[in-house]
C-alpha cells in the first residue's frame, strides 16, 4: 500500500484512455476513497463520468480481466454504476475503468440512517429495490461479494438506490474472490474462510443491510457486547461476533445474546434501538422473516431468506402503512387487526400522542400467501397486489381509492380491464364494471379477476 | 381493549468512539516548506475523516493531537468531534524527543484501558516524523505495547524525507502482511498525498471495514365513511 501511488494525481503522467473506445479520460477531482484505489470525477467522450483507480497492490491481472468481463455485459439494472470501459495510462502497468456517476439527489444510506432521514415509505421502498437490485444481479448468474452500507446510495425522495464497488463482482461458481467482504457485512462462512462469496452470503450480506436499515442496529450485536473481553471492537472480536460464534439479538431459543435496553445495558450497543422497533413497531410476519435469517440462516446458507421473499416483505410493509392524525407514518400488523380493535391506538413510535384511527384493511388471498393492504385515501392497487404471480409492477394503478361526490362515503373504484364482483354475507355478487367504485364495509367480498379480497 | 402505555421514542442508532491521534514532529528540522505543508494537509484532512466515517454509521470519532520538539505535549488534548475540528498551526523549532511523545501515547491508552465500561474501535495512532529520535524511545515503545488498546489501534506513520529513521517508524507502527504501515513523503506533494491516505485508509481499517410529515395523501379513513354493509351500491 503505497499513498497516492499510482494515482492519477501522484503516479500517472501519462494520457488515460479508455481501453475499447481508445477515448481519452481525463481525471478532474478526487471524489473519495478506500484501501483499493481512489475515485475521481473525470471527464471522458464529454460527459462526466466516475474513475476509479486502483492502488497498484489492487491492480492485478485478475481484477484486469474481470473488469474486462464485466463491461462487456449489460448492466444487471441502472441501479447499479456499472463500469463501462477500463482506464489505461498509456505507460504503466496501472489501471481503472470507468462508470456513471451517482446524480448529485442520491445520498450515502449510513448518513440518511444515521439522521434517521429515510422514514418508513421510502425507507420500505429502498429495501424493495435493494432485494430488486440484488435479484437482477444474482439472476445473471453473477454475485456482488461484499454488499455492505458504504456501496449504497438512496435518493431521500423515493426511496430509490444506487450501488457502486461493482468491480468485484463475480460470476457465482468462481474459484476465487476479489475481495474478502466487510466485517459486519459478510457471511458466517466468508469471515471463517471457509467458502468463498456466492448468491448465498450475498443473501446474508442483503438480511443484515435490510435489518440495520429497518431496526437501526446490528442483527448481532445484544448483551454480549458487554463482555469486557469484546470491549474493543477488533478484527478477533469480529470474528468471534460475525464468524464463530454469531447469535441472533432476538434468536427466540436463545437469549444470550438477547437486545438490552439502554437502561439494562448502561450502554446502547447492546441492540437499545432494535429492541424498541421489535417491541413496539413491526409486524409479526416480518420478525419470523429475520429470526430466520439470522438463526437456520446464519448456518445453513441454503435457509436464507431469497430476494423474492425480502421484496414481498418489502410491500407488505408499505401496503401497512397508516397515519396518526398528526400525520406520523404507523404499521398496522393485520396479525393483531380485528375491527375496532387490535389496532395501534397511539402513535408510533411514540413521536406523538394522537390517535392512529382503525383502518379498513384489504386482505388478498393469492397463491404466494395473503398480502393486507390498508385502505388509506390515497391507496392503490397494481398488478401485484391483483396478479397471481405478483409481478413487481407499480406503474399503473388497477385500483384507487375514490369518495362519493357530496358524502363521506369512501371506496374502492375499479380501473381495471376485467369487471369485479362485489358481495356481503348473504348477498348476490354485484358487478363493479370498470371506472365504478364500491363502499367500503367490513365483511364485503371481492372478486377482482384473479384474485379474491375481503375487507376487515 | 387497554390502551398500550405509549411507548418512548426510539433511541438513535448506536455509536462506538473512536480516537484519532496525530503524532507530530516539529522539531527545527521540520522549519519551512516541511511543517507549512504538514499543517495544510491535516488542517485539510478533517473533510477527508469526515468522509470516510460518512461511510458507516456507527463511529464517533475524536480527534486529539501531540507534538514534538525540546519536549511532547498535547496539541489538541480534548477528543474532539470531526465535525468542530481544529487545527492549530505547528511551529517547528528545537529537538525530536519522539520517546517523550510516545509516553503520552502511553498514557492516554492506559486511560482507555482504566475507563470502567469503555468501548471503542481500535484508536488510530498516526506518527510523523522527518528525523532521528533524540531522546531514547526504546522503553516508551516496549512500554506502549503493553497497553491493550495500543495493541489494537490501528497504527501508521509517515517519514518525512530522507533523513527519517524507518526504523524507529517501523517498530511504531501495525504491520499489514508482513509490513509497518509506514508511508514516505519525499515531497510536499507526497506529504499532502500521505497524510490524506492515512486520514482515509486508518478510520477504515480501525472499523473492520473496507423527513418531512405527509399529512393529507395518507390519511386513513374513518371506519364510519363506509358505505354500510346493507346493500352495495356503486359510485
Amino acid at each position: 500500500v503505497t499513498p497516492g501511488g499510482g494515482t492519477p494525481a501522484a503516479g500517472g503522467h501519462g494520457k488515460l484512455h479508455c481501453r475499447v473506445s481508445g477515448e481519452p479520460v481525463v481525471p478532474l477531482r478526487l471524489l473519495g476513497g478506500g484501501s483499493q484505489g481512489e475515485v475521481w470525477l473525470a471527464k471522458c467522450e464529454g460527459q462526466e463520468v466516475a474513475l476509479k483507480w486502483y492502488r497498484s497492490a489492487f491492480a492485478t491481472a485478475l481484477q484486469h480481466s474481470n473488469l474486462e468481463k464485466l463491461a462487456r455485459r449489460t448492466p444487471p439494472s441502472p441501479s447499479f454504476m456499472w463500469p463501462r470501459d477500463l482506464v489505461l495510462d498509456g505507460h504503466s502497468t496501472g489501471f481503472g475503468y470507468v462508470m456513471p456517476l451517482v446524480p448529485k439527489e442520491f445520498r450515502k444510506l449510513p448518513t440518511l440512517l444515521d439522521r434517521d432521514e429515510l422514514r418508513y415509505r421510502k425507507l420500505f421502498t429502498m429495501g424493495l429495490n435493494l432485494a430488486e437490485s440484488f435479484s437482477h444481479l444474482h439472476a445473471g448468474g453473477l454475485y456482488y461479494g461484499d454488499i455492505n452500507w458504504g456501496a449504497i446510495f438512496v435518493r431521500p425522495e423515493d426511496g430509490a438506490v444506487r450501488i457502486v464497488d461493482n468491480d468485484n463482482v463475480i460470476t457465482d461458481g468462481s474459484k476465487y474472490a476479489l475481495i474478502g467482504g466487510t466485517p459486519g457485512f459478510a457471511a458466517p462462512e466468508l469471515v471463517l474462510h471457509q467458502h468463498l462469496p456466492s448468491t448465498k452470503s450475498d443473501l446474508h450480506s442483503l438480511a443484515v443491510l435490510l435489518f440495520y436499515s429497518l431496526f437501526k442496529h446490528h442483527p448481532l450485536e445484544g448483551r454480549r457486547m458487554l463482555d469486557p473481553r469484546l470491549a474493543a471492537k477488533t478484527v478477533e472480536v469480529c470474528d468471534e461476533i460475525y464468524g464463530k460464534d454469531p447469535r441472533f439479538i432476538f434468536d427466540p431459543k436463545d437469549a444470550s445474546n438477547a437486545a438490552m435496553s439502554v437502561e439494562e445495558a448502561g450502554t446502547d450497543l447492546a441492540g437499545a434501538p432494535a429492541l424498541y422497533y421489535w417491541n413496539h413497531f413491526y409486524p409479526k410476519a416480518l420478525k419470523r422473516l429475520f429470526v430466520r435469517a439470522f438463526t437456520d440462516g446464519l448456518r445453513n446458507p441454503d435457509a436464507r431468506v431469497t430476494e423474492a421473499e425480502w421484496q414481498s416483505a418489502m410491500v407488505q410493509l408499505r401496503d401497512l402503512l397508516v397515519n396518526c392524525s398528526v400525520g406520523h407514518e404507523n404499521l398496522i400488523d393485520p396479525a393483531a387487526h380485528a375491527p375496532g380493535a387490535g389496532t395501534p391506538r397511539v402513535c408510533y413510535p411514540g413521536r406523538c400522542e394522537a390517535k392512529v384511527a382503525v383502518p379498513f384493511l384489504l386482505e388478498l388471498k393469492g397463491p404466494l400467501g395473503t398480502e393486507y393492504v390498508v385502505l388509506n385515501r390515497n391507496t392503490r392497487l397494481f398488478r401485484y397486489h391483483l396478479e397471481r404471480a405478483r409481478p413487481l409492477d407499480f406503474s399503473t394503478p388497477l385500483a384507487e381509492m375514490a369518495q362519493k361526490p357530496g358524502t363521506s362515503t369512501w371506496g374502492l373504484r375499479n380501473l381495471s380491464p376485467v369487471e369485479w364482483h362485489a358481495s356481503t354475507v348473504g348477498s348476490a355478487p354485484t358487478p363493479i364494471p370498470h371506472g365504478r367504485a364500491v363502499p367500503l364495509a367490513a365483511g364485503l367480498r371481492l372478486q377482482m379477476g384473479d384474485i379474491a379480497g375481503t375487507v376487515t | 381493549m387497554a390502551e398500550e402505555s405509549l411507548p418512548r421514542l426510539a433511541p438513535p442508532m448506536a455509536k462506538r468512539q473512536m480516537e484519532f491521534i496525530w503524532i507530530a514532529d516539529c522539531s527545527s528540522s521540520m522549519a519551512g516548506e516541511k511543517i507549512a505543508t504538514l499543517n495544510q494537509a491535516i488542517r485539510e484532512s478533517k473533510s477527508v475523516l469526515q468522509g470516510a466515517i460518512e461511510s458507516q454509521t456507527g463511529v464517533d470519532m475524536r480527534v486529539r493531537a501531540i507534538k514534538f520538539a525540546d519536549r511532547a505535549e498535547w496539541h489538541i488534548h480534548d477528543p474532539t468531534p470531526v465535525e468542530s475540528f481544529q487545527w492549530p498551526d505547528l511551529v517547528a523549532s528545537g529537538e525530536t524527543m519522539m520517546g517523550e511523545a510516545i509516553e503520552l501515547v502511553r498514557q492516554s491508552m492506559e486511560q482507555l484501558d482504566h475507563t470502567k465500561g469503555y468501548r471503542g474501535y481500535p484508536p488510530v495512532l498516526v506518527l510523523i516524523s522527518d528525523g532521528d529520535p533524540s531522546d531514547d524511545v526504546d522503553k516508551p515503545l516496549a512500554a506502549l505495547m503493553k497497553i491493550g488498546w495500543a495493541k489494537a489501534a490501528t497504527r501508521m506513520a509517515v517519514a518525512i524525507g530522507a533523513g527519517a529513521n524507518r526504523e524507529v517508524l517501523g517498530r511504531f507502527a501495525s504491520q499489514r502482511e508482513g509490513k509497518p504501515l509506514v508511508f514516505d513523503a519525499e515531497n510536499k506533494k507526497e506529504l499532502i498525498a500521505a497524510i490524506n491516505f492515512v486520514s482515509q485508509s486508518a478510520p477504515q481499517m480501525s472499523s473492520g471495514a473496507p423527513g418531512p410529515v405527509q399529512f393529507d395523501s395518507a390519511a386513513p379513513i374513518d371506519r364510519r365513511d363506509g358505505g354500510g354493509s346493507d346493500s352495495i351500491v356503486t359510485f
